[in-house]
């Protein structure tokens, strides 16, 4: 192998990928033809975030040498990263079919079959991975993330507590063991792990948002919204929609029910209250209790630029609505109410927004300002007491459920 | 005939040429070089290209695209083109040239002086005032008309003239003795003996007194620290974002203490890892301890002293083991070796390195306050025509900007008022406004290098290693 590759190697050890991708540049002026340079290039691009150039680097090294499992093994794991996941799946089984005795190969087609929610076929291909090598910390993680999204949750604790003794410095381990004890209700086991995972890989963001669930869990009823997102989370995409469409007609027929029978209203009407408070805080906890952690001492240094910004804007929204819901309940006054509503509704599109990245989140924050102005000209027009108000307002709730529903379609 | 064939910048008569004659690589050359000139970049591009395409081993069109590259900031490109070059035995002073200036770019800063030595060797006409000071450090020295400052560097082959000339008795009565290894025994780093002083250092005060406390000074009084037992020598490390000024201040405390510096870049110390060789290690030190005062400083220093449980796989432990043995002094003694070492990701570095009596002083260096890129700005823009230019408005202007980045601005600056004087004709001078806008179209490069930093403080600072960061960043745990 060629000087420069080993140096680009060693470059890569040392977390360098701009001076290695340098170094791998110079190896293939030496000699174009070669695959690994090629290969590795891939991997360097792919650090730097550089996706279509690693990708084309990766196709480089298959089409010069398509019998060596290496260029498959690094062309799988781009188009992984480029959430092209089911080419991923594809190259990774030619990866396998020429070289079978590598754990790394199966370990990247479980984190591809985790990626594509099939938690079954995870577990098969990591286990097949630990087969190879039972002391591989990657296919042992892999599998603790697999188990717990099978319900396994003892499992995945024992698996990764196994992983932990082969490598206690391994920051993705107490990175996974922390979320394994969130998805087991006990965030301050799992704030414990997170401090580790940190301590070691400051940088690992799998880590960081775990420690920002945790902290967050310490309130009960975030608690709870992240038990029914954890839970909602290991579900799969059909399940996921058949309990949002089972909940939506539920909760039509308890109303239903409620308004048709006051004696059972009685019961009703605070459960559905609750029930709404539910909806709600499903759109909208994330960035509600990421405000309310700025108020603590860690948790505001462990919040992310991004998600300051989200609670910013989210109590932008929210401070108004709870001004307007207490006027509304202490001096009466229907306009009041509306005012609060809309800035509900409001807060909910500011978490829809945030909640997204890259080209969905200009297109839903646009539709956000959109319904921002014509909330504000509709609670304005009603506060003159003029009746254009509601057309304005009718025009709100119909772009609302506009949102909702492209909300629920297009990808975070 | 291509589209190219009738660009606009080909001269009619040249166009009537290849119209005539369109295989005719040497004339597709000729006009790839004239429209290269009239910087119709992309064009020439195509010319060489095409050039190429009839005739792949045309040393010309190779060169000529080559530099097309370059003006069109396609480094790497360009570089592959160059280095091939550079190996024919009959390489043109021009490839050399350019060479140099991709090298230059890419911080190779040896190989960039190498290669222009060579080309100005074939070819003196060639000579470029601006890459010549960017290299001045290495750069073997030339002959000076002017006598030498009584502030020049000692040389060790000078030593004699100096004792006689400074008549700096202290100075000469702190030398200490070679160490045990002749000067034959060089690994392949020259030892330098750099011009500056902590005078062309903009800012840095606290950076500049702790050397000063740590290595001048024992120096300068070695009878006030022997009295309390303390011993001249030991390591520094410098950490903080890119381009800052960790390197130039190393340089300039070798200035500052008349002694001769060995710098130690990441290319070197790659060698090393690839060769195994723990005693080119060895070498380097001893080469160190030979020109005693020596500024023995290590760029990138994380690339050496890796966290040796980063290092597991690639079985390079002894060499870690070996530098810090070498920075214990073991075998000899390291007094009167002043070791500095800088590093953008100290992190990396292993903790072992951190030990009293090695790299026990660490020093981050911030990017320039508000009047240290006054400082600065003044210092960069010392000798340029300049009028009505406002230091501190544009220091206020320019918060985040790391010594790079002030660089950076002025260049701008000056490349727009270059475009203009060529316009008028005449030479405009620089002016506030001019580094104003400047500063609104470059955009501090340090914020990424602080990302990390900010978690590196926040999760991993149990040893308080990076509260300077936490503190620079206005927060508090």
């Amino acid at each position: 192998m060629s000087v420069r590759i080993d140096r680009a190697l060693l470059l890569m050890q040392q977390s360098r990928p701009a001076d290695a991708e340098r170094e791998l540049m110079l190896a293939l002026s030496e000699n174009p033809e070669s695959a690994r340079a090629h290969a590795y290039l891939a991997l360097c691009r792919a650090d730097l975030n550089k996706k279509d150039d690693a990708l084309k680097a990766a196709q480089d090294a298959v089409g010069i040498a398509p019998d060596e499992s290496f260029g498959h093994y690094v062309l799988s794991m781009v188009l992984h990263r480029l959430d092209r996941d089911k080419e991923a799946l594809t190259v990774v089984k030619e990866a396998i079919r020429l070289d079978p005795d590598n754990e790394a190969h199966f370990a990247l087609m479980a984190s591809i079959h985790l990626a594509v929610r099939d938690w079954t076929l995870a577990l098969e291909a990591s286990e097949q991975g630990l087969s190879l090598n039972a002391e591989d910390v990657q296919c042992a993680n892999l599998r603790s993330m697999a188990l717990v999204r099978l319900g396994r949750k003892e499992e995945a604790m024992a698996t990764v507590s196994y992983a932990l003794e082969r490598q206690p410095d391994s920051a993705l381990s107490h990175a996974n063991q922390g979320w394994n004890c969130l998805h087991r209700n006990d965030p301050r086991r799992a704030q414990d792990h997170f401090r580790e995972a940190l301590r070691i890989n400051p940088e690992l963001e799998y880590a960081r948002q775990g420690m920002l669930e945790a902290l967050k869990a310490r309130n009960p009823v975030y608690r709870g919204m992240l038990a029914y997102f954890l839970w909602m989370g290991r579900q799969s995409g059909r399940m996921q929609a058949a309990f949002i469409i089972g909940t939506l007609f539920g909760g039509r027929l308890i109303r239903s029910m409620a308004e048709s029978d006051p004696k059972l209203g009685m019961v009703l009407w605070p459960l559905m209250v609750l029930f709404y408070l539910f909806i709600y805080l499903s759109w909208t906890a994330v960035p509600m209790f990421n405000l309310l952690l700025r108020f603590d001492r860690f948790g505001r240094l462990v919040l992310s630029h991004d998600e300051r910004v989200a609670s910013n804007w989210f109590g932008l929204c929210v401070l108004p609505a709870l001004v307007g819901l207490a006027t509304w309940a202490t001096r009466g006054g229907f306009r009041f109410g509306v005012a609060a509503a809309v800035c509900a509704v409001l807060s909910i599109c500011i978490a829809v927004t945030f909640g997204r990245t890259g080209k969905s989140r200009g297109i839903f924050g646009t539709a956000s300002v959109v319904m921002a102005l014509i909330g504000c000209a509709g609670v304005g027009l009603l506060f003159a007491g003029l009746e254009s108000a509601y057309s304005y307002l009718t025009v709100f709730i119909v772009a609302f459920l506009g949102i909702q529903i492209g909300a629920n379609f297009v990808r975070r | 005939m291509p589209d190219f064939l009738n660009s606009p910048h080909i001269p009619e008569a040249l166009r009537d040429a290849l119209r005539l004659s369109p295989d005719n690589v040497p004339l597709l050359v000729h006009v790839a070089d004239t429209v290269h000139k009239t910087a119709a970049y992309d064009d020439a591009e195509k010319l060489f290209r095409h050039a190429l395409s009839l005739d792949a081993s045309h040393v010309g069109a190779k060169l000529g695209l080559a530099q097309t590259f370059f003006q069109q900031g396609k480094y790497s490109a360009a570089l592959v083109i160059v280095e091939d070059l550079a190996k024919r035995p009959e390489v043109s002073a021009r490839a050399l040239l350019l060479h140099a200036r991709l090298a230059q770019q890419a911080g190779e800063l040896k190989l960039a002086a190498r290669q222009y030595a060579q080309a100005c060797e074939i070819d003196p006409l060639l000579g470029d005032a601006e890459l010549e000071r960017e290299l001045a450090n290495y750069l073997p020295k030339r002959p000076s008309p002017t006598l030498p400052k009584a502030s020049s560097i000692p040389n060790a082959d000078e030593d004699e003239q100096l004792k006689t000339a400074s008549g700096d008795e202290s100075f000469d009565a702190e030398r200490l003795p070679g160490g045990d290894l002749p000067g034959e025994s060089d690994p392949g780093i020259d030892l330098e003996n750099p011009d500056l002083t902590f005078a062309d250092v903009g800012g840095m005060d606290r950076v500049k007194e702790e050397i000063r406390m740590k290595i001048i000074l024992p120096l300068k009084q070695p009878e006030l620290f022997k009295a309390y037992g303390k011993k001249a020598g030991g390591g520094i490390l410098l950490y903080g974002p890119p381009g800052c000024g960790k390197t130039f201040m190393a340089r300039a405390t070798a200035g500052e203490v008349k002694a001769g510096f060995l710098a130690v870049g990441i290319s070197d110390v790659l060698d090393m890892w690839i060769g195994q060789s723990e005693k080119n290690l060895h070498a380097i030190f001893e080469q160190a301890r030979s020109h005693r005062p020596c500024v023995l400083f290590f760029d990138e220093v994380d690339a050496l002293g890796a966290n040796r449980t980063d290092m597991l796989k690639s079985g390079g432990r002894q060499i870690i083991n070996q530098f810090l043995s070498e920075l214990d002094g073991v075998s000899s003694s390291n007094e009167g070796v002043l070791i500095l070492a800088a590093t953008n990701a100290p992190w990396h570095l292993d903790p072992a390195f951190r030990r009293p009596g090695r790299f026990d002083r660490i020093i981050f260096v911030p990017p320039p306050d508000q009047p240290a890129r006054a400082a600065i700005l003044r210092l960069m823009l010392r000798g340029k025509p300049v009028e009505n230019v406002d230091f501190e408005a544009v220091a206020k202007k320019t918060d985040g900007f790391s010594g790079a980045d002030l660089k950076a601005l002025v260049d701008l600056a000056v490349e727009e008022k270059l475009r203009e004087a060529m316009k008028a004709g005449e030479l405009k001078p620089l002016m506030g406004k001019d580094l104003l806008e400047a500063a609104k179209r470059h955009k501090p490069t340090v914020r990424d290098w602080f990302e990390t930093a900010r978690n590196y403080a926040l999760y991993a600072n149990q040893s308080g290693l990076y509260d300077d960061i936490l503190a620079h960043l206005n927060l508090k745990k």
